[in-house]
C-alpha cells in the first residue's frame, strides 16, 4: 500500500522547490540592490526569473535522464567513482551550509524582531532537531509536508504583497536603466542563482514515478513561475514602499508587512511572515538534510543513509553558529559570547548521542525514547523564557517629543538630546466597568542624553516601567532641534524593532516638543491619540496639513529629488481664566495644540513654514486633497471682496498629474501641473439661482479653478524661496528623463529656484447637495 | 494485553525485517508502528481446546452432565431431561442458559415439539433409540454440532442444545433473546436533520441496521470472536467490489493477531490494532450512527462492530473526517462547507488560544491594536500571577469542573457547573486573582473544543493545549510555530491502514478535495475517495448530470 512513505509525486517536488526558492527572497533582497537604482530592481528580478527557466529545465532534464538513478549514481556510471565522490561531497556540503544559512537567517529574523535576548541556539536547535527527525522519516513525509505548506506560504506571501501598503509610491517603480540593461546583470544572476537550491531535487527524482514521463520538468517550471511571480512582486512592493531605503532593510517581507494597515485593526500582521518562516524553513531544511544524507550515503556506498541525518544536522547548527555570527548588525544586541560555545557542545553531544543510539539500538521504542529525551533536554534548554515580559510591567509609550537639551541650564549638555515620552497608565484609561476614572491617563517623563538611546534608557531612572515603543503613535520635534537637523536622532527609531515606521511626525512652530506633551486635548484621554487624530482630521476635511510618517520622512530624506515636509503644530495658550464651564477634573488644562500648515525641510533641517493654504497648494500637486472647503465670490456679486456674497464649494474629488520635462538643447526644465477637481455647492450666503443660470455655475467653476491655481502657485513660490523641492519635481524629472537629471542634478537647486511651473486646473461643480436651488426670502416682507 | 512470545526470536526478527521493509515509513514521527500482537498464542490455545475435548458418552443423562459440568455449579444453566412414557432413562435433554433465551421461542420451537415427540415415542421397548431430525424443530436455525466446547459457547449466546439418545452429535437451535435497549437517538452524534437511529449494544441489531441502509448482497459481514475468555464477537463489514482488498487483508491480519482475554469495548480493539499506538490522536474513527457507517462502507472503508458497545469503528480514516458530521451532507452544501471551515478554526483555537494569549501578552505586545493592548494591560494590573501561570490555573480549573460535571447524575451536573463556572469564576475575578480577559480566553477555548465533532480528536487537542502553553511561555510565537509545525509533521506522518492520515491535504489528492474541509454538492462528488483506493471508484456516471 502506497502511503506517505511511498513514491512521491512530481507536484510535491515542485512544492519543495517553490518553498526553497521563496525562502531566500525574504532575506537576500537587500544584498542585490546596492548597485542598482531601486526603480530598476524589479526588472532585474524579471530577467533573473526568465533566466531561471532554461536553467531549471536543464536541471530537471539532467535529473530525469535516468529517472531510476539519482544524479550521483548517474555520475558514478558516467565518470567513475572518484568524481562521483567529489560531487557528492561538494553537494552535501552545499546543502548542509544552505540549511545552516536558512536556520540562522530565521533565527536572526526572530532575534531582531520578536525575541531580543533569547540565545540564537535556542531558536535554531529545536527547529533543526525537528527537521532532522522529519528528514529521518524519509522523503515521503517531507514531500507530503511540502504539499501541505506550500499553498499556505503562497497564500500568505501573496496576501502580504497584495494588501495595500501605506506609503507605497508607484513612481518608485518607474524604470531608470541608467546604463541600460548591463547594470542589471549582476542582480539578475543573483536572482537566478537561488534557483540552484532546486538541486536537492536530484536526489528525490529516483523516488518519483512521474519522472519517467517528464513530470518533474513541468512542475519545476510551475515552481519557477510561482516563486518568480512572488519574488518579483515582493521586489516591486519593497521598491515602492522603501524607495531609496530598500537596500538598507534587513528582512524585506517583515518590514513591508509593517506598512500594511487596514482600519487600525489589521495593522500588525508582521506575525504572519514569521509564522510561515518557521513552516517553510522547517520543511526545506528537512529536505536539505535528507538530500545531504542521501548524497553522503551514495558516496560511501551505504544503503541506509538515514543515519547521517542527525550528524549533518549537528554540523549545520555548528556552522550556523560559527560562520554566520556577524551576518547582521543587529546581532550586536545579543551578547552571547560563551553561551554559543557551551550550548553548541551540549547540542552536538545530544545529537551524537542520538546518532549513536540509532546505530546501536535496533529497537524502535528505544529510539523513540532517545528522541523524546533529546527533545526534553532541548526544551529545558529552551525554556529559559528569556524574552518573557508580563504586560503589566511595561510602560506603553504612546507619544514622544524630541528637543535639544536646554543648553541654558547645563552648558556641557550642548548637543544633547532631550526625550520626553508619554506613558499610558492603563488602569486610569477606564475601560469597561471602570470607565470614567477621573485620573489622568498618562504619565509624562523626560530625560536627556548624548544619544537618543541613552536618554531613553535614563527614563528608567524615573519610571518604574520600561518604556515599550511599538505602540507609540506620534513623534513631535521641537523647532530648535528641527533647525539643527533631525537625521541624527531618528536612527534610533528605525534601527530598533520597537517603534514602527508608522508613527506620525510633527514639528512644533515656536516651541519645544516638550510643551506638546503637557498640552491636553479635551476630547481625548491620550494626547498622543489626539495628536494623530487631529492631523488625520485636518487632512480629511481641510487639506491644510500633511501626514508624514517616520517611514515617509526617511524615504524622502534619502531621495535626491524631493525634500521632506512635516505637519506643523502650534501651542495655543488659553487665557489665564479658562472660559470652559465644565468641571475640569483632570489637571487644569492651560494649553491646547493645533495642527495647521507644514514645516519645510531642506535635507533634514527645518527651512521654513508653509501656511495652511500653502500646504493645501502642495497637497493639490501631490494629489493628497481628500476634501476641502473653498469659498469663492458668488457669481454676479457686485463686490467680490464682500464676504457676505460668498459661496462654499466642497471639494469631492481631486486628482493631479505632474510632468517635468527638460528641454533638449538647454538645461531648461519645465514643470506642468494638471489638477482635476470635482466639487459641489455646499453653501451660499447670497442667492444664486443655479437651476436657471448655467452661466453662474461656470463662473463659480472658474473662480474655483483660479483659487486653486493661486494656492498652488503660492506654494511653489514659497518652496522656491526656501529652496526646498517639496513637490518632488526632481524625482519626476529623474523618473521621466534620467540622463537629463544626471546632467542637471548638480545645479538642481538653482534650476528649481527658477523653475517655471505651469498650472492648469479643471474644476467642475456637479451637484448642489440636497437643494436644487436656494430658498429665496420673500423680499416683500 | 500486548504479549509477545519469548523464545520465538526467529519469527520476531523475520517479522521485524519484513515490517521494516513494508512499513518502515508508515508511522509517526517518534512513535513507530509495531504489529500490536502476535498470532501464535491464539492458534495454540484453540488447538489445545480441541485436543482436550472429551469424547461423548452414550447416555443422555451423562452427556447432559458433561455439558453442564463445563459451567460448574452455575445457577443460571438449566438442564431439562425428557423421559419417554415407558422408559426409565431420559431419552432427550435440552440445555440452555436462563436469561439468554427467549422463553416463548424456546417453548414454541424446541421444547414444545421435543416434548410432543418424546411423548409419542414408543421405541424404547424395541431398543430403537429416540431420535428426531433437525427439520422437526420449528426454530429457523438448527445446527448439528459435535464439539461440546463449541456448543457450550453457543449456549452462552442464547442457543439451546438438544441432546438426543439416537444422535451422537448435538442439535443447537437458536433461541436467543434480544437483550438490550431499544434503538434510540445517538447521544454523542445527534443531528438536527437526518436519521435518529443509533447503534445499540447488540451486535446483530447493529449489523442489521447497516444492512438496512445498504440493500445489496455485496455487503459482507464476517464475524469472529476475540478474547480467550470472553469470546467477544466482532463483525467486519465491507462492500465487496468497492473495498480495496489490501485494506481488507490488513484488517483481517491485524484482527487475527489479537490475543487478549476479552474485548471490553471498541476502544479496546482500537488500541490493539491502530497504526499509531502512542499518538494522542486516533487513527480509527468511531461512530454511533448507522448512516455514517453505511456512508463509510460505500466509500470503500471497512466497518468493525464489536458486541456490547454502540460505538462502531471505521477504518481507514483521514484527519478531515474527524471534523465532519453526517449533517454536513444533509444540509445545503454551502452550509456544510462553512460549518467545516468553522470547525477547523475551532479545532485550532481549542489547541492554541491560551498559548496565543500568553505569547501575545508576554512576548509580542506590539501585535495587538493599542486600545486592546491597553485594555488587557489594565485588566492584568494587580494580578499576582504571571500570565502563563494564570492560564494554567484557569485551564486546570476548567478541566476539573468539566470532569466533575460529566460523572455526576444529571440532576447535580448543572449545579456543579454553576458553582464551578459562575461562582468560582466570578469570585476569582472579583478578588483579583484572575483577570477577566483570561476567563474569556478559557471560556472561548472550552467552547471551541466542544465544536469538534469527534470527542477523541478533541481530547487530543485538549492535551496538546498544555504543551502549546509551555512552548509559548518559553519562546513566544516562535515556540507555537515550532509546535504547530511538529503537530503537522506528526499528523502527516501517520497512516491509517495504509492511507495517509492527512490525505487529501498532504499528500494532495486533488479529486478528494471536494469532500474534505469543504463539501462540494452531491452531484459534483462522482468518485469515491481516491485515498482509500477503492476497486470501483465511480460513484455516479458523469454523463448523467450533463
Amino acid at each position: 500500500m502506497r502511503g506517505a512513505g511511498g513514491a512521491v509525486s512530481a507536484r510535491s517536488i515542485g512544492a519543495l522547490v517553490f518553498l526553497a526558492r521563496l525562502l531566500p527572497i525574504v532575506i537576500s533582497l537587500p544584498t542585490m540592490t546596492p548597485n542598482v537604482p531601486h526603480q530598476s530592481v524589479w526588472i532585474a528580478g524579471v530577467i533573473g526569473v526568465a533566466l531561471a527557466v532554461p536553467m531549471m529545465w536543464a536541471m530537471a532534464a539532467i535529473g530525469e535522464r535516468d529517472p531510476k538513478k539519482s544524479l550521483l549514481a548517474q555520475s558514478r556510471d558516467l565518470l567513475g567513482a572518484w568524481p562521483c565522490a567529489a560531487i557528492g561531497i561538494v553537494l552535501c556540503a552545499y546543502w548542509v551550509i544552505t540549511a545552516a544559512t536558512f536556520l540562522k537567517a530565521m533565527s536572526q529574523a526572530f532575534l531582531a524582531t520578536a525575541l531580543h535576548s533569547t540565545p540564537s541556539l535556542a531558536i535554531v536547535a529545536p527547529l533543526a532537531v525537528l527537521s532532522a527527525t522529519i528528514a529521518r522519516r524519509g522523503i515521503g513525509l517531507i514531500c507530503a509536508l511540502a504539499d501541505l505548506i506550500a499553498p499556505v506560504v503562497m497564500a500568505s506571501v501573496a496576501l502580504i504583497i497584495g494588501l495595500p501598503h501605506q506609503a507605497a509610491k508607484l513612481i518608485n517603480l518607474r524604470p531608470l536603466l541608467p546604463q541600460g540593461l548591463s547594470a542589471l546583470t549582476a542582480p539578475a544572476l543573483t536572482t537566478t542563482s537561488f534557483f540552484a537550491l532546486a538541486s536537492m531535487a536530484w536526489m528525490i527524482i529516483p523516488r518519483c514515478a512521474e519522472a519517467r514521463q517528464g513530470g518533474v520538468r513541468r512542475w519545476f517550471l510551475i515552481a519557477v513561475a510561482g516563486a518568480g511571480v512572488l519574488a518579483v512582486g515582493l521586489m516591486a512592493v519593497v521598491g515602492a514602499v522603501f524607495g531609496p531605503l530598500s537596500s538598507t532593510i534587513g528582512f524585506p517581507l517583515y518590514s513591508v508587512t509593517r506598512f500594511i494597515s487596514i482600519g487600525r485593526v489589521l495593522e500588525r500582521l508582521e506575525i504572519l511572515p514569521m509564522g510561515f518562516w518557521v513552516f517553510a524553513a522547517g520543511t526545506v531544511v528537512a529536505s536539505f538534510y535528507w538530500a545531504a544524507a542521501q548524497a553522503l550515503g551514495e558516496v560511501v556506498q551505504v544503503e541506509r543513509s538515514g543515519m547521517f541525518v542527525y550528524p549533518l544536522a549537528a554540523v549545520s547548527i555548528a556552522l550556523g553558529e560559527t560562520m554566520f555570527r556577524r551576518v547582521m548588525v543587529l546581532s550586536r544586541f545579543m551578547s552571547l559570547e560563551g553561551w554559543g560555545a557551551f550550548s553548541l557542545a551540549l547540542v552536538i553531544a545530544i545529537m551524537a548521542a542520538m546518532a549513536i543510539a540509532w546505530w546501536a539500538r535496533r529497537r524502535r521504542a528505544a529510539r523513540a525514547l532517545v528522541s523524546i529525551a533529546a527533545i526534553a533536554i532541548l526544551s529545558i534548554l529552551a525554556s529559559g523564557c528569556w524574552d518573557r515580559r508580563e504586560i503589566e510591567t511595561l510602560g506603553f509609550v504612546v507619544g514622544c517629543a524630541l528637543d535639544t537639551a536646554d543648553a541654558g541650564d547645563q552648558p556641557e549638555d550642548a548637543g544633547f538630546v532631550q526625550v520626553t515620552v508619554q506613558i499610558a497608565k492603563p488602569w486610569a484609561m477606564g475601560m469597561g466597568e471602570r470607565a470614567g476614572s477621573p485620573e489622568r491617563a498618562f504619565y509624562t517623563v523626560t530625560a536627556v542624553g548624548s544619544t537618543v538611546f541613552e536618554a531613553v534608557r535614563s527614563i528608567n531612572e524615573q519610571s518604574t516601567r520600561t518604556p515599550y515603543w511599538p505602540h507609540s503613535r506620534w513623534i513631535i520635534i521641537g523647532e530648535d532641534l528641527a533647525r539643527a537637523g533631525i537625521e541624527s536622532v531618528l536612527d534610533f527609531f528605525v534601527r530598533n524593532r520597537g517603534p514602527r515606521e508608522l508613527p506620525v511626525l510633527g514639528v512644533l512652530d515656536g516651541g519645544r516638543g516638550w510643551d506638546v506633551m503637557w498640552a491636553e486635548f479635551e476630547l481625548e484621554r491620550m494626547p498622543a491619540i489626539g495628536g494623530e487624530g487631529l492631523i488625520s482630521g485636518v487632512l480629511r476635511d481641510l487639506g491644510t496639513t500633511v501626514r508624514t510618517t517616520l517611514g515617509d520622512f526617511l524615504v524622502s530624506l534619502a531621495d535626491p529629488g524631493v525634500d521632506p515636509v512635516l505637519p506643523r503644530g502650534v501651542i495655543v495658550a488659553y487665557s489665564d481664566e479658562p472660559a470652559a464651564t465644565g468641571d475640569l477634573l483632570r489637571e487644569k488644562i492651560r494649553t491646547k495644540p493645533e495642527m495647521s500648515g507644514a514645516g519645510v525641510f531642506r535635507g533634514d533641517r527645518l527651512a521654513g513654514w508653509l501656511t495652511g493654504v500653502e500646504t493645501r497648494g502642495l497637497n493639490w500637486v501631490r494629489g493628497d486633497v481628500v476634501s476641502a472647503v473653498i469659498a469663492v465670490p458668488a457669481p454676479g456679486a457686485e463686490d467680490p471682496g464682500d464676504f457676505r456674497n460668498r459661496v462654499s464649494l466642497e471639494i469631492m474629488r481631486a486628482s493631479s498629474q505632474v510632468s517635468v520635462r527638460a528641454l533638449n538643447t538647454t538645461d531648461e526644465v519645465e514643470a506642468r501641473v494638471k489638477v482635476d477637481v470635482t466639487a459641489h455647492l455646499a453653501e451660499t450666503r447670497s442667492f444664486v439661482d443655479i437651476s436657471q443660470d448655467m452661466q453662474a455655475l461656470i463662473q463659480m467653476e472658474e473662480a474655483l479653478a483660479d483659487q486653486i491655481r493661486g494656492e498652488i502657485l503660492g506654494a511653489v513660490q514659497k518652496a522656491q524661496s526656501l529652496g526646498a523641492d517639496i513637490f518632488g519635481f526632481g524625482r519626476m524629472l529623474m523618473a521621466s528623463d534620467y540622463r537629463a537629471w544626471k546632467r542637471i542634478h548638480p545645479k538642481w537647486d538653482s534650476v528649481f529656484a527658477g523653475l517655471p511651473v505651469k498650472v492648469e486646473v479643471k474644476a467642475r461643480i456637479d451637484r448642489s447637495a440636497l437643494e436644487t436651488n436656494r430658498y429665496e426670502a420673500d423680499t416683500t416682507k | 494485553m500486548r504479549t509477545q512470545t519469548s523464545g520465538n526470536g526467529a519469527y520476531w526478527v523475520h517479522g521485524y525485517i519484513r515490517l521494516y521493509a513494508e512499513h518502515s515509513l508508515t508511522v509517526v514521527v517518534w512513535v513507530r508502528y509495531r504489529r500490536p500482537v502476535q498470532m501464535r498464542n491464539v492458534r495454540k490455545t484453540r488447538e489445545s481446546n480441541r485436543q482436550a475435548e472429551p469424547s461423548l458418552p452414550d447416555d443422555v443423562q451423562q452427556r447432559a452432565e458433561a455439558v453442564r459440568s463445563l459451567f460448574g455449579a452455575s445457577a443460571d444453566v438449566v438442564v431439562r431431561t425428557y423421559v419417554a412414557p415407558n422408559a426409565e432413562r431420559p431419552v432427550a435433554a435440552t440445555f440452555h442458559v436462563d436469561g439468554m433465551v427467549d422463553a416463548d421461542l424456546l417453548a414454541r420451537c424446541v421444547t414444545g415439539p421435543l416434548a410432543v415427540a418424546v411423548q409419542a415415542y414408543s421405541g424404547a421397548d424395541c431398543g430403537a433409540p429416540f431420535n428426531m431430525p433437525a427439520s422437526a424443530f420449528h426454530s429457523p436455525d438448527v445446527r448439528r454440532i459435535s464439539n461440546v466446547g463449541e456448543a457450550a459457547g453457543m449456549a452462552i449466546r442464547g442457543h439451546t442444545i438438544v441432546i438426543l439418545e439416537g444422535d451422537s452429535a448435538m442439535l443447537v437451535s437458536n433461541t436467543a433473546a434480544v437483550i438490550g435497549r431499544v434503538i434510540e437517538e445517538p447521544t454523542t452524534e445527534s443531528t438536527v436533520r437526518g436519521s435518529k437511529e443509533g447503534f445499540v449494544e447488540n451486535l446483530r441489531t447493529n449489523t442489521a441496521l447497516i444492512r438496512r441502509s445498504i440493500a445489496d448482497p455485496r455487503l459482507r459481514v464476517e464475524e469472529m470472536s476475540i478474547g480467550r475468555t470472553a469470546h467477544t464477537r466482532v463483525a467486519t463489514l465491507h462492500v465487496d467490489g468497492i473495498v480495496n482488498s489490501m485494506v481488507l487483508t490488513e484488517v483481517r491480519e491485524r484482527l487475527a493477531m489479537i490475543d487478549v482475554d476479552a474485548l471490553h469495548e471498541s476502544g479496546h480493539l482500537e488500541e490493539l490494532i491502530e497504526d499509531a499506538p502512542y499518538s494522542i490522536f486516533p487513527t480509527m474513527m468511531r461512530t454511533e450512527r448507522p448512516d455514517r457507517a453505511a456512508g463509510a462502507l460505500l466509500e470503500g472503508r471497512v466497518v468493525l462492530v464489536v458486541d456490547g458497545t454502540p460505538f462502531v469503528l471505521i477504518v481507514p480514516v483521514t484527519f478531515t473526517m474527524f471534523l465532519t458530521t453526517s449533517e454536513d451532507y444533509f444540509e445545503r452544501f454551502p452550509l456544510g462547507t462553512l460549518a467545516r471551515l468553522l470547525r477547523v478554526v475551532a479545532f485550532a483555537l481549542s489547541m492554541l488560544l491560551p498559548a496565543l494569549y500568553v505569547a501575545v501578552t508576554t512576548f509580542h505586545q506590539e501585535a495587538l491594536p493599542t486600545p486592546l493592548m491597553l485594555s488587557i494591560a489594565a485588566q492584568r494590573e494587580g494580578i499576582p500571577f504571571p500570565a502563563v501561570f494564570e492560564a494554567l490555573i484557569m485551564e486546570l480549573t476548567f478541566e476539573v469542573v468539566r470532569e466533575a460535571g460529566i460523572r455526576l447524575p444529571r440532576l447535580v451536573g448543572p449545579a456543579v457547573s454553576i458553582v464551578g463556572v459562575l461562582v468560582l469564576g466570578d469570585a476569582a475575578i472579583r478578588s483579583g486573582l484572575v483577570s477577566p480577559i483570561m476567563v474569556i480566553v478559557v471560556a472561548g477555548t472550552g467552547v471551541a473544543s466542544f465544536a469538534t465533532p469527534s470527542f477523541s480528536m478533541a481530547i487530543g487537542a485538549r492535551l496538546l493545549r498544555f504543551a502549546f502553553l509551555f512552548l509559548s511561555a518559553a519562546l513566544g510565537l516562535y515556540g507555537i510555530a515550532i509546535g504547530v509545525f511538529a503537530f503537522l509533521a506528526h499528523l502527516t506522518a501517520m497512516e491509517s491502514f495504509g492511507v495517509p492520515f492527512m490525505a487529501p491535504l498532504a499528500p494532495v489528492v486533488p479529486s478528494d478535495l471536494k469532500d474534505s474541509v469543504v463539501r462540494a454538492p452531491w452531484w459534483a462528488i462522482r468518485r469515491r475517495p481516491e485515498s482509500v483506493r477503492p476497486v470501483d471508484s465511480r460513484r455516479a456516471r458523469g454523463e448523467e448530470r450533463r
